[in-house]
């Protein structure tokens, strides 16, 4: 547990937006932009992916994971109800994929939506971008790029709502 | 039904097909008939089904879903088509396929149904798709069976055929979206034919305005009433205004036991050609099951024609079967694990 | 043990062949009636070795059954004649005819004297057996019908199997005329049921199951109705289902053919709609028809059309049962169910003695078994019945089939004793 890095208070909706706007702005401008494609998770990150490829003005098609038959709690939770198609209608090969998910926690989805990716081809680097990382990973897998670490208590946990407007609060587990 | 006995009433209701093939919770837990199942579980069906749809246009054409699990295909009947598409859709999703295919007649005589399917259940199979020549065997192997094992229903006799009910419908929808408006017929021999009251079930659940079915008396069963559609003899009424045309194989043994004079006769008699296609919708749909029996049943110029669909209902049929596989599936994984729901939300 | 005297206090006596229903206390010495004594008198001046309560509890002559499949010889596996004449002996029924398909089928006078003696050592209920009436059941060779008749066969039939011609239909009817041996039909044109075990109806239709139609029986009762008018030979119908049925047997009565019918009792009470989840217990032959069949068939018992119910008694082994519907054997373990199936009639406005006649009389009457009622000097023969409400478990089944669709079902009569030719065979 790394407490003393991460925050105890969420920040506003638009402060963290900005954080990730600017951050991403930069490290895309290292990147080749006709190879580079954003990718959102179902359904937070896709919100934030569509929110950052306007706010970057991004040319190239928007990519929609839907991680659901990668999951790795199948047996324990079943199929998620209302299952969306995945849809990445470009090139995996070779392309710089950046990922996009509204909350990092655990790791596992992260890890289930690079296991999908790579059925889709071998892309040439993945990115991980997240409005907020909370402090509960349980793989080694953090975002590069991030809006604010945070640290919760057991019995709380975040949730983004959109998508217009998004918004973002800490809520209570019953 | 009979007033008189009470109790034993009770025993014939618990064993009704309803009740069989779901969980306490309206789940799947064995996928034997569209009867007793509702308009929504029918369209997490088709929802689940279109979310596949992708996954056969990747490079790599799986997902891990059910890794690990062992799905047996046991095919009392021959049939080329469904075993593949459901050999194909469990190995997209992962899991370890058995293919056993049995001549009816050696069952037979030596082990019997029920020892053959716990022996197999005894090599730690998940699923069985059963394609048996008799009405209800899926539901009898559903009842045998352990708790964790499910039964999918490949076709029962003059039953059902649900997975092939679903891929139609799944096919209908993606051309026509909603059913509320659609005029469908079905034509040929509606008596045998398990893919045809699958499909009426179906379509009445999913509220089409008017199911029909166009067929000789000599193919169509005594009591049509049960089967909840209304019923043409005449092609040229039946076909007026309909939104979907549905043709059904005619197999080549109902010559020989009278029910027709003759393949010509019912070609010129209820033959889908673009003659009697054009009475119905300009954007009607043509579908078939397959195999086609051209210049018996439909032309050739209307089975390739630019309104038939024949081969959409081939690539959905590995996508519905991906759903149906994998929603019976989770069910059967999630049914005593109820606790771990109740842990919240593990990922995030 | 014989000279035993036995007293039935107060009991409630039912005699279709006297046509009496009375209270009264009946003693029994050397296995007949000594003496019918009004319940209004003192019960207390009878004196006897055993006393019997009959209070609650009715008196009937024994129940005849002209349906049964006892499946020895050849079925051992699924029944024996031994565990099917003691389960018909706790059943009431004293009198059990039982039909000629075993293996060897009952076809030769040896085989029909041998199950007779065989029954007489097991000592319960008295066996009846019936006749093939063609060799080997094959329809094309007459049996020796004559030979059977004198071995003790009651009667003959060619059951489900089919007659290969109405030829060789025609010469049965002849010969067994000849010595005026009546002949039980199983009215069914086979080319029609085919492998069908439903009703072709709402159910068969939606249940996608091979059917029989109506048609099956009414075309087959209006062939033989014909070369039964023809050959003027003494038939009886077993089992019809269809209400059409009723009407045709109705016609050739008014007509004055020698005609006779009867139901399984299972056919009085179970619709098609059972098939709904295909469990094979509700596989039959003939087939559970509609409701407007089962109304006729208790309108026709109630006129006289139908004149008696049977158990139609298959039992099998739980093998035969535990198969997809159309591969599993057809028929019920029915020989506990008879009676108290038939005590559901009350509910319907049959008497007491209405039902009486149909289990006992007529099927006695028909068949020429010897019963006489209950008059003082007779051959006491009797099953007597308790009134109450009680619930059918699979271990009040003694028959060795256990294939009874009507476990859990609540009935009204249940047999407390059995008298068979004056002695007491079973009590309960």
């Amino acid at each position: 547990m790394n407490k003393k890095q991460s925050d105890t208070q969420l920040k506003d909706i638009n402060q963290l937006l900005e954080i990730l706007v600017k951050d991403l702005k930069e490290r895309l401008s290292q990147l080749d932009s006709g190879k580079t494609f954003l990718v959102g998770i179902h359904s937070g990150g896709v919100w934030l992916a569509e929110h950052l490829h306007s706010a970057l003005g991004l040319k190239n098609e928007l990519g929609k994971l839907d991680i659901s038959f990668y999951r790795d709690d199948f047996e324990q939770k079943g199929l998620h109800p209302e299952v969306k198609p995945s849809s990445l209608h470009f090139d995996v090969d070779d392309a710089n994929i950046i990922l996009v998910d509204d909350v990092v926690m655990t790791g596992r989805t992260i890890r289930a939506a690079m296991n999908e990716i790579f059925d889709y081809g071998r892309p040439a680097c993945i990115v991980l971008a997240s409005l907020v990382e909370l402090d509960a990973q349980q793989l080694p897998i953090r975002s590069d790029i991030c809006g604010q670490k945070l640290s919760l208590l057991p019995s709380q946990r975040v949730e983004l709502c959109g998508p217009q407007p998004l918004s973002i609060r800490i809520l209570e587990k019953p | 039904m009979s007033p008189d006995l009470k109790t034993t009433e009770k025993t014939s209701s618990s064993q009704n097909p309803r009740n069989i093939q779901l969980h306490a919770d309206g789940k799947l837990r064995h996928f034997l008939s569209i009867e007793g199942l509702n308009k929504n579980q029918l369209e997490e069906i088709l929802d689940t089904a279109d979310s596949f749809l992708g996954v056969g246009h990747r490079a790599i054409k799986k997902v891990p879903l059910l890794r690990g699990k062992t799905i047996v295909n046991l095919f009392f009947e021959p049939s080329t088509r469904t075993r593949t598409t459901f050999e194909l859709a469990a190995k997209r999703l992962s899991a370890d396929v058995l293919n056993i295919n049995i001549n009816t007649s050696a069952t037979t005589k030596g082990e019997s149904l029920v020892d053959m399917l716990k022996n197999i259940e005894a090599m730690s199979a998940d699923m069985f798709i059963v394609r048996h020549a008799q009405s209800g065997a899926a539901h009898f192997l559903a009842q045998q069976v352990d708790p964790h094992v499910s039964i999918i229903n490949a076709g029962d006799g003059s039953h059902e055929h649900p997975t092939q009910a679903m891929l139609d419908m799944l096919t209908i929808r993606k051309h026509k979206g909603d059913f509320s408006k659609l005029k469908v017929a079905i034509i040929g021999d509606i008596l045998h034919s398990r893919v045809a009251r699958s499909e009426i079930l179906a379509l009445r659940t999913l509220g089409a305005e008017d199911v029909r079915i166009i067929a000789p008396k000599t193919l169509l069963p005594h009591d049509c009433d049960a089967l909840g559609a209304t019923v043409f003899s005449d092609i040229t009424k039946g076909l007026k205004d309909v939104d979907v045309i549905i043709m059904l194989r005619l197999q080549k043994e109902r010559m020989d036991s009278a029910l027709l004079p003759s393949e010509n006769e019912f070609f010129q008699t209820y033959g889908l050609n673009n003659s009697t296609l054009s009475l119905a919708k300009p954007d009607a749909l043509v579908m078939h099951p397959g195999p086609i029996n051209r210049g018996v049943e439909i032309s050739s110029e209307v089975a390739d024609g630019r309104q038939s669909v024949i081969l959409d209902q081939v690539n959905y049929g590995i996508a519905v079967r991906m759903a149906v596989l994998s929603l019976t599936m989770q069910a059967m994984t999630v049914q005593g694990k109820e606790q771990n729901k109740e842990q919240g939300k593990l990922d995030t | 043990m014989n000279k035993l005297s036995i007293a039935i206090q107060n009991v409630r006596l039912i005699d279709p062949y006297q046509n009496l229903d009375q209270q009264a206390h009946v003693l029994i010495e050397n296995k007949h009636i000594q003496s019918i004594v009004p319940a209004n008198k003192n019960s207390s001046d009878i004196k006897a070795d055993k006393l019997i309560d009959g209070k609650n509890k009715f008196l009937m002559p024994s129940i005849v059954d002209t349906n049964t499949h006892l499946r020895e010889p050849g079925f051992e596996r699924k029944a024996t004649l031994s565990s099917e004449l003691k389960a018909a002996v706790s059943a009431g029924i004293g009198h059990v005819a039982c039909l000629p398909s075993c293996i060897p089928c009952i076809d030769t006078p040896a085989l029909s004297a041998s199950l007779i003696d065989k029954a007489r050592e097991i000592g319960a209920s008295k066996l009846y057996p019936i006749g093939a009436l063609t060799k080997e059941l094959n329809g094309t060779h007459l049996s020796e019908m004559r030979a059977l008749s004198k071995a003790g066969c009651i009667a003959l039939t060619n059951f489900y199997q089919p007659l290969a011609s109405w030829e060789v239909a025609t010469r049965c009817y002849e010969y067994a005329a000849t010595f005026d041996i009546p002949v039980i039909i199983y009215p069914q044109i086979k080319e029609l049921a085919k492998q069908g075990g439903v009703h072709d109806g709402f159910w068969s239709a939606k249940l996608g199951l091979p059917p029989i139609p109506a048609s099956a029986e009414t075309i087959a009762i209006a062939s033989h109705l014909l070369l039964i008018e023809q050959t003027g030979v003494k038939a009886h119908f077993s089992q019809l289902s269809c209400a059409q049925s009723v009407e045709q047997i109705e016609a050739a009565k008014q007509k004055g053919l020698k005609v006779t019918a009867d139901v399984a009792a299972h056919q009085l009470f179970l619709d098609h709609s059972r098939l709904e989840g295909y469990n094979s217990l509700y596989h039959l032959q003939p087939p559970l028809r509609t409701q407007d069949d089962i109304d006729a068939l208790i309108n026709g018992l109630k006129r006289g059309v139908i004149d008696s119910i049977n158990s139609s008694h298959q039992p099998h082994e739980a093998a035969a049962k535990h198969l997809p519907f159309q591969s599993s054997e057809s028929g019920i373990s029915a020989l506990e169910t008879l009676l108290p199936l038939a005590g559901m009639l009350q509910k319907k406005d049959f008497s007491i003695l209405e039902i009486a006649k149909l289990l006992s009389k007529n099927p006695a009457s028909i068949f020429g078994i010897k019963q006489e009622g209950f008059k003082e000097g007779a051959l006491f023969d009797a099953c007597l019945v308790e009134q109450k409400d009680w619930i059918f478990k699979e271990e009040d089944i003694h028959s060795a089939g256990k294939n009874s669709p009507f476990i859990g079902e609540q009935f009204t009569w249940k047999n407390c004793a059995s008298f068979v030719s004056g002695k007491l065979l079973f009590e309960a």
